[in-house]
């Protein structure tokens, strides 16, 4: 069993496969040793995160190891599992809070999920709607606006 | 729910990959939401990790070959900068060979210079895909290309002088595209070419000689350009060269000799340009042509003099041997034909003749609007000119007046000629034939001048002689013919003209010659005619010559022959008429011309004789004619000629009895001279 604690103090007892699943912490445990009870900080992630991950962490620990990278197989934002579909309706701020949780600690299959479910959000959005979405400022001039869209004219000629 | 400021939550990182997941073709658009999205779309970065992310991966070293290009390589040639050179970069580097030819999905793009990036390229083939732009110079850092194609595009510009780089390169193919300016000299450079194609385009200036630096090359194509200047005789100097395809230019000057030295020369085609000069000997020399074009090159000439370069020639195919004989003058190809067996065939060949004929210019060959023909040539042609000339040069024509020369011709009158229904007028004088006259003439029923004088012509005049209804004038003189003057001759009812004579014409003249009422002139002289002379002559009352002499006519001259009141000129010397000379022909007062010498004529010369007021010549000479001469010759004032001699006459010296005030020629010797 492998101890970990988030940045406000929660400590999570965990198993080691699925403490494994963060390259992080896995190559903490590796540099500490296995004889070391204290428990591992995690000083970026706070509890309410570490949980969520713990909880996706726990849902994959059976998942049988990633196949070496077939790249001929096209993948696409909808390629989700419907049991990650259903982890991942969170409110945006959590949703974002576990995608820098899974990049700090290195969890591949999780950040990809996080950012597929968040181009998924995105596509077929105009512009404005992602604006709105993120709350995010518009900062070009009309000018660059319509450079963009000149250069941007290959696009929908064809 | 938190609403957080997205760009201060998220690090760019994360930013990046989320964007990663968006396909290439949607995620442009997101370039506008904010100028940290619009850097991070734009940044090879991200290019390179979006496409990894949508594209297979990098192929496989064992498929070096993409035949077909897969969605990304279309996007290709669309995406920007930065995603073409991560494409390249992450898929196409380790292709050998794109084949991705005839397809429109580029259609109106340019060609990414990118490309350059695929240095193990050896085959680029984008050929027909409707591309457009310049030829990026990038292309020519491909050095290992053996094939480039660009082949039937839309690309503009001049080809670029760092082609000369791409020192591998067995074919290039740029035809059918918009390129204009010169052919880089460079291009000499590519010493592994075999097949060069850079037509059609707009590529003007000269072709360089460099281009005879190409010893491997087997197919050259550069027509259908705007190329100037003349062919450069190193580029006739290949010696593998199938196909030399210069046609559609605008080359000027010969064709250089060295075109001899093209032995493997299958097909050359130089038509359409400005070529101009002797066609050289040294062409026949090429034993492998199959296909020679050289036509609308107005200025070539073909002479051919010497017989000895044809030794060569035997393979030839006929096409190619007529496509070089064909610029001979045609009065020429007689000459030429006698050279071989081989060449007569050719020369003899209608096609030959039609090729040959439409070269001529309208000096020698009357075009169709002609309508009057002075052209004489056509007899000198050989025989298969004869039905191509007169069913496209001679058709339509009314008129024929073709003199001879002393070169040799024909030997019949083509039967052809038959076919010129239009034909008023047909006179063919001074020609050499051996032949009779062609009954196919016969048919030319809107005839009207028929003049075959002094053509050689043997046989009898055909009875079908009065199909020629319309006839007005028919001269015959001056030939071998033999037999009868035709019956049918008096049919001629419109006849004004009718010269037979110098013929070898025999027995009588016939009754029916009494029909032509509008006979104006009448030669029969220098036959071998018979009998009296009938008195059918004397119904011609129009008649104003007749001409009856150096014949075999006897009998009297008969009284009626006062009633050609018209008659000015009368010949019925060298006969063997007997008698005495009517009176009654002192009637004839038109009458100038007045021979009858060289007969039998006895009796005196009849004392009215100065009733002919407007006598010029009176030959009476070579008779036996007796008594005086009657006082009132001295009255026919204007007498230039008179020749009384070799007659029995009393004549009493001195000799008053004439006025000499216009005599020329006066001969009264032998004759019975009585002095005082």
């Amino acid at each position: 069993m492998v101890k970990i604690t988030s940045s406000d103090n929660q400590e999570f007892t965990i198993s080691k496969e699925i403490a494994n699943q963060s390259v992080l912490i896995k190559n903490m445990l590796e540099d500490v040793g296995e004889s070391d009870d204290q428990p591992i900080p995690l000083p970026n992630v706070s509890g309410a995160i570490l949980q969520k991950v713990i909880e996706y962490a726990t849902m994959h620990k059976d998942d049988p190891p990633p196949a070496p990278e077939d790249e001929t197989k096209l993948k696409t934002s909808e390629d989700i599992e419907e049991r990650d579909k259903e982890f991942m309706q969170l409110d945006q701020g959590t949703m974002f809070e576990i995608i820098l949780a899974a990049n700090y600690l290195d969890m591949k299959n999780l950040l990809d999920l996080g950012c597929k479910t968040v181009a998924n959000m995105i596509k077929g959005k105009s512009v404005e709607e992602v604006r709105k979405l993120f709350n995010i400022v518009n900062d070009f001039t009309p000018e660059e606006e319509e450079q963009i869209r000149k250069e941007n004219e290959w696009c929908e000629d064809r | 729910m938190i609403r957080v400021a997205f760009q201060e939550r998220i690090p760019t990182e994360i930013t990046r990959q989320i964007m990663s997941w968006i396909h290439p073709s949607e995620v442009f658009a997101f370039r506008l939401i904010c100028k940290a999205f619009n850097a991070l779309i734009m940044s090879k970065s991200f290019a390179s990790m979006n496409l990894r992310r949508f594209r297979p991966a990098p192929l496989q070293p064992s498929s070096t070959i993409s035949k077909s290009p897969t969605e990304f390589d279309v996007l290709f040639f669309r995406l920007p900068e930065q995603y073409r050179f991560a494409h390249a970069e992450v898929s196409l580097k380790p292709l050998l060979e794109i084949d991705w030819g005839e397809d429109d999905c580029y259609f109106g793009r340019p060609i990414p210079s990118e490309f350059s990036r695929l240095t193990n390229l050896v085959r680029l083939n984008l050929n027909d895909c409707g591309l457009t732009g310049e030829i990026p110079i990038e292309l020519c850092f491909l050095v290992k290309l053996q094939l480039l194609s660009l082949y039937e595009n839309e690309l503009e510009g001049e080809i670029p002088v760092q082609i000369e780089h791409l020192v591998n390169l067995q074919e290039l193919y740029l035809g059918r595209n918009r390129l204009s300016g010169p052919i880089p000299s460079g291009i000499g450079k590519l010493l592994s070419l075999n097949t060069l194609n850079l037509g059609p385009n707009l590529l003007n200036g000269r072709i360089p000689p460099e281009l005879g630096n190409l010893r491997e090359l087997t197919e050259l194509y550069l027509a259908n350009n705007e190329l100037t200047g003349t062919i450069p005789p190193e580029v006739l100097s290949l010696p593998n060269v199938k196909d030399l395809f210069l046609h559609n230019n605008r080359l000027i000057g010969g064709i250089p000799r060295e075109i001899g030295k093209l032995e493997s020369a299958r097909c050359l085609y130089f038509e359409d340009n400005q070529l101009s000069g002797e066609i050289p000997l040294e062409i026949l020399s090429l034993r492998r042509l199959e296909d020679l074009d050289l036509r609308n090159n107005a200025g070539l000439t073909c002479s051919f003099t010497s017989p000895d370069c044809f030794v060569e020639m035997k393979s030839l195919p006929f096409d190619v041997l007529i496509e070089v004989f064909k610029w001979i003058e045609p009065t020429n190809a007689i000459y030429l034909s006698r050279v071989s067996q081989r060449i007569y065939d050719c020369i003899m060949s209608t096609h030959f003749a039609a090729a040959n004929l439409r070269l001529q210019s309208p000096r020698s060959v009357k075009r169709r609007s002609v309508k009057q023909s002075y052209n004489s040539d056509f007899f000198l042609w050989p025989d298969n000119y004869t039905k191509v000339y007169v069913e496209h040069y001679l058709a339509g024509l009314t008129k024929i007046d073709w003199w001879g020369t002393n070169l040799p011709t024909k030997q019949v009158i083509p039967t052809e000629l038959g076919l010129l229904h239009n034909l008023k007028t047909l006179k063919l004088i001074n020609w050499s034939f051996d032949c009779q006259i062609p009954l196919e003439l016969m048919a030319l029923n809107n005839l009207e001048v028929l003049t075959l004088k002094s053509c050689g012509l043997k046989g009898t005049i055909p009875n079908e002689i009065s199909n020629l209804k319309n006839l007005v004038e028919l001269n015959l003189c001056d030939n071998r013919m033999h037999g009868h003057i035709p019956k049918s001759i008096g049919d001629l009812a419109f006849l004004k003209l009718l010269d037979l004579s110098n013929n070898k014409l025999e027995g009588i003249i016939p009754n029916e010659i009494g029909n032509l009422e509008h006979l104006a002139n009448l030669d029969l002289g220098t036959n071998s005619l018979i009998g009296c002379i009938p008195s059918a002559l004397f119904r011609l009352k129009s008649l104003k010559a007749l001409d009856l002499s150096s014949n075999e006519f006897s009998g009297d001259i008969p009284g009626d022959i006062s009633r050609l009141t018209q008659l000015m000129i009368l010949d019925l010397s060298k006969n063997q008429l007997t008698g005495s000379i009517p009176a009654e022909i002192t009637r004839l007062d038109r009458l100038m011309d007045l021979f009858i010498s060289h007969n039998q004529l006895s009796g005196c010369i009849p004392e009215s004789i100065e009733d002919l007021g407007n006598l010029k010549c009176l030959q009476l000479n070579d008779n036996n004619l007796s008594g005086s001469i009657p006082p009132s010759l001295r009255n026919l004032d204007d007498l230039q000629v008179l020749n009384l001699s070799r007659n029995k006459l009393q004549i009493r010296a001195p000799f008053t009895d004439v006025n000499f005030n216009q005599i020329i020629m006066f001969d009264i010797s032998e004759n019975d001279l009585l002095e005082e």
